[in-house]
């Protein structure tokens, strides 16, 4: 089972390159040696697949003979009859066969990713196998660990402020790292396998960025495998985003906590060959922004509460971690509200115009109200020079990215790239996604965007996505 | 026994589970590998090959594919095609298309078997469980609770 499971996946993640040489067209190699029942003494109750659920017409027919009527339906048809009968479902999410031979098979490839979607979900049915799992967030922030079997995350660690920069391949940091989420887990290292995403770091295709990439692949693999770690699934950060949007081929915006990065992927696979854009303007120069803003109008706020805030922030005599790992929790603590606050202008030059003024309580801070900070925060991504940045706009990075991908000529058209999904916390801001990528920021003008789509809620649907490549790592 | 006719084709002669005779050039039978190893084997030189899974009325329906088949090797698919269309619409009146399918999978007729598991699955095609449930009378017995998790599970199919 585990060659199964593998070489299942590998055939999701090279979709598209391999030839279809597995392509198994008829159960014959099961027919010979089965006996048949007449459908008229159906319901005898013989063979134990599930009595007289799937019907009379199908009761006494052998299960491969019905998995070739499925197979012929298609996995669409086959998900619909799941939900037929108790029998039918059985069959049907229980058969591993089927569902690879809905992945092997070219013509279902372009049908939709939700083949490949609920074949995956499918695949997994059976092996309620329990993973330790964490995620390396973007480097500085948040790492999230928690059981894949469940919708969210158990818990998360400041990762900087315990561990210092675990982007950098230090062994002994890395092996403190997981030993720690290992045991707030409270498990042994050896009892679970993990599945892990791989920071975006080190984008070029260069041999100095290659070798980077994989000196922290190797460095996280041996202190994994040197505490007894069964299994490790590492997958890159910007892959998941792609996949918890069900695509496996597009351009992830991935706005992370220093660093927004744009990432095309085709079939799953990052293509470094083609390039990856990165700009130095994340999460933290957002609300960074926001905050220096707030500051300028000081005056403005007559909530004493905000200025402590603010203050406390800035007067404590903190090391930049300490003060950086703060602004996070800040962040966290105020941005599901500021993010209804804040927005990315459609047309910024006239919204400067405008009177556009709200105001929120923040629990135990009190109120706090912006007028022209709401739209001027998010507009830091699209013009890194007003907060003083020396950095290429997030639209413009994009258009370069798909300029790119163009000249790349990678596939016979140009639809793969396409779609486009946004990914982090920040992506959220309302307006950032919609015509501001489109229209506004003159992306339409080189290849008109097809699908955009972005994440609303960052961690937990990607973490949906782990939940799904669990049993992949096998 | 094996009977041979006067373009030296030789006979076979099966057996249904009813007691039903059919006696058909080799050819024809052929197209059965079950049948075929049989006869390889040496099973046919003496009386009638038994078919204790398949009734007359439905191995007549098989002979029926099994002879068009043999005969029209070179001619053209596309009305081969039509043929099978219209070969699969004639034996629903006749016998169930799971029965023809079973026969086909016994006797090991991948045409056949192909033929009409595609009949079954076009059947289904862009229908509902509730439609599926009535066509072939399947009775649901999934809880109110499980139907609608199975439906959200398999949200995206019925969209």
């Amino acid at each position: 089972m585990a060659m199964l499971l593998r070489k299942v996946w590998e055939s999701v993640s090279n979709r598209g390159n391999n030839s279809p040489t597995t392509t198994t067209s008829s159960s014959n190699s099961y027919g010979g040696g089965i006996t048949i029942r007449s459908s008229s003494s159906s319901g005898s109750g013989g063979g134990g697949d599930g009595g007289g659920g799937l019907g009379p017409l199908f009761d006494g027919l052998p299960v491969d003979v019905v998995m070739q009527i499925v197979r012929m339906a298609g996995p669409r048809e086959a998900a619909r009859l799941s939900a037929v009968s108790r029998s039918w479902r059985c069959l049907i999410s229980s058969d591993n066969r089927l569902w690879i031979f809905f992945l092997h098979t070219r013509q279902y490839h372009d049908a939709s990713s939700d083949s490949v979607f609920f074949a995956e979900t499918n695949l997994r049915s059976g092996y309620p196998i329990q993973r330790c799992l964490h995620s390396l967030k973007g480097g500085a922030g948040y790492c999230k660990f928690g059981w894949s079997k469940y919708p969210k995350p158990s818990g998360k660690s400041a990762t900087f402020l315990e561990f210092g920069n675990i982007e950098s391949p230090l062994y002994s940091r890395l092996r403190h790292f997981f030993a720690t989420i290992y045991s707030r887990m409270q498990v042994r290292p050896s009892a679970q396998p993990i599945v892990l995403s791989l920071p975006l770091c080190h984008y070029d295709d260069t041999e100095s960025a290659r070798a980077s990439r994989r000196q922290l692949k190797d460095a996280i693999l041996t202190a994994l495998f040197d505490m007894n770690v069964p299994a490790v699934c590492a997958i890159n950060q910007a892959t998941l985003a792609l996949y918890a949007a069900r695509r496996t081929s597009g351009v992830v915006v991935n706005i992370g906590f220093h660093v927004t990065s744009v990432v095309p992927i085709l079939h799953g696979k990052v293509m470094r060959s083609v390039g990856v854009e990165s700009i130095g303007v994340g999460a933290l120069k957002v609300t960074g922004y926001l905050r220096e803003q707030m500051q300028q109008n000081n005056m403005n706020f007559e909530s004493l509460y905000t200025v402590r805030t603010l203050k406390e922030l800035a007067s404590k005599p903190m090391t930049y971690n300490k003060v950086m790992v703060n602004i996070h929790f800040w962040e966290e603590k105020c941005f599901p509200q500021l993010v209804e606050l804040c927005y990315v202008a459609a047309d910024y030059e006239a919204e400067l115009s405008k009177e556009t003024t709200a105001s929120l309580e923040v629990r135990g801070d009190g109120q706090f109200t912006l007028s022209k900070e709401r739209f001027k925060t998010g507009e830091v991504l699209f013009q890194p020079r007003l907060a003083g940045l020396r950095a290429m706009g997030l639209h413009q990075a994009v258009a370069l990215c798909m300029d790119h991908c163009h000249a790349a000529e990678l596939t016979g058209d140009d639809n793969w790239f396409k779609t486009v999904v946004l990914s982090g916390g920040t992506a959220c801001l309302p307006g950032l996604a919609g015509e501001n990528l489109e229209v506004r920021k003159g992306i339409a003008r080189t290849s008109p965007l097809i699908n955009l789509q972005r994440n609303k809620s960052d961690s937990s649907s990607l973490w949906g996505r782990y939940s799904l490549v669990r049993c992949k790592d096998y | 026994m094996s009977i041979t006719t006067e373009n030296n084709e030789k006979m076979i002669t099966l057996m249904s589970s009813d007691g039903e005779e059919f006696v058909v050039e080799e050819a024809v039978a052929a197209q059965s590998q079950t049948i075929k190893h049989l006869i390889e084997d040496g099973c046919s030189t003496e009386g009638s090959i038994p078919l204790p899974n398949v009734t007359g009325r439905v191995l007549s329906e098989v002979i029926q594919y099994c002879k068009k088949h043999s005969s029209s090797d070179d001619k053209e698919e596309k009305e081969l095609e039509a043929w099978d269309a219209e070969f699969v619409k004639a034996a629903d009146d006749h016998v169930a298309l799971t029965d023809l399918m079973m026969a086909a999978n016994f006797l090991d007729i991948k045409g056949l078997l192909d033929l009409v598991a595609q009949t079954l699955a076009n059947m289904i095609t862009g229908k509902s469980p509730e439609e599926v449930r009535r066509m072939w009378n399947i009775k649901n017995d999934f809880t109110p609770e499980e139907a609608e998790k199975v439906r959200k599970e398999n949200q995206w199919a019925f969209e």
